[in-house]
């Protein structure tokens, strides 16, 4: 499920109260017991440490830190020749629908280009694919992404191409890390 | 604990929100049955068309 509202095009983070840049990476998630703190009670929907068991786990991170911004659940789906969102979601003081003022803005925009980040790295071209939250967010991706309805699987499944992927991660800077936490 | 981890006061709709759909689910919800997005895109590119604005016909002659 996509759960993440796409704030603003901005190559980084930007704090909202001060307009600070804020370099970010993406480093993948390992450790179960460290996503067991991120779950429905402390703001991040589901049970991560779960989520794990099935999927591959990133995080949007502070340079140099381990000050997780939003997290990303995936899983390369060779029958769709996609990469399927699982679940993606900003951490709780930059979601909009947990708190009125986000800390930081731009995060639904990078977890989206570091999903089509990884569906390149993956062998999909960039091609990915979620179910979004609810209509009024499937609308938002197909005006802010361009996204597709495709609706097969789930009546709101949406897909990116390799073009629209391409212009999502041009927008984005995305820093990989090979550090694992 | 970092701010991230405050407790937060979470509205209903947040608690109701949908549990995640792993793609093992999916496998058992289709039947195993997925479209094929490059094939489907590249369908509605030959045919001038958005992949949004194909039938549900059309979709459909891309699931394998």
């Amino acid at each position: 499920m996509i759960n993440v509202w796409i704030d603003e095009l901005t190559p980084c983070l930007k704090n909202s109260l001060t307009g600070e840049i804020e370099q970010t990476e993406v480093v993948c998630v390992c450790r179960k017991s460290f996503l067991k703190k991120y779950n429905r009670l402390t703001g991040w929907y589901v049970n991560w440490a779960d989520l794990a068991k099935e999927n591959e786990i990133y995080a949007i991170v502070l340079k140099g830190s381990v000050d997780i911004q939003g997290l990303i659940a995936v899983s390369p789906s060779e029958e769709m020749g996609a990469l399927y969102i699982s679940w993606m979601v900003a951490a709780p003081e930059n979601n909009r629908q947990i708190t009125e003022f986000p800390k930081y803005l731009g995060v639904g925009g990078h977890l989206f280009a570091t999903a089509a980040y990884i569906s390149k790295m993956k062998g999909y071209d960039g091609y990915i694919t979620g179910n979004a939250a609810n209509k009024k967010l499937l609308e938002h991706y197909q005006k802010t992404f361009s996204a597709e309805y495709i609706g097969i699987i789930h009546p709101y499944q949406f897909a990116i191409d390799e073009n629209m992927a391409g212009k999502i991660m041009e927008v984005y800077d995305i820093e990989w890390t090979d550090a694992k936490i | 604990m970092s701010g991230q981890m405050q407790k937060y006061n979470l509205s209903a709709s947040y608690l109701n929100t949908s549990e995640p759909i792993s793609l093992s689910e999916l496998r058992i919800l289709t039947k195993g049955k997925f479209p094929n997005l490059p094939k489907l895109f590249n369908y509605a590119k030959a045919k001038g068309k958005k992949v949004s604005d194909l039938s549900d016909e059309e979709k459909k002659m891309f699931i394998e």
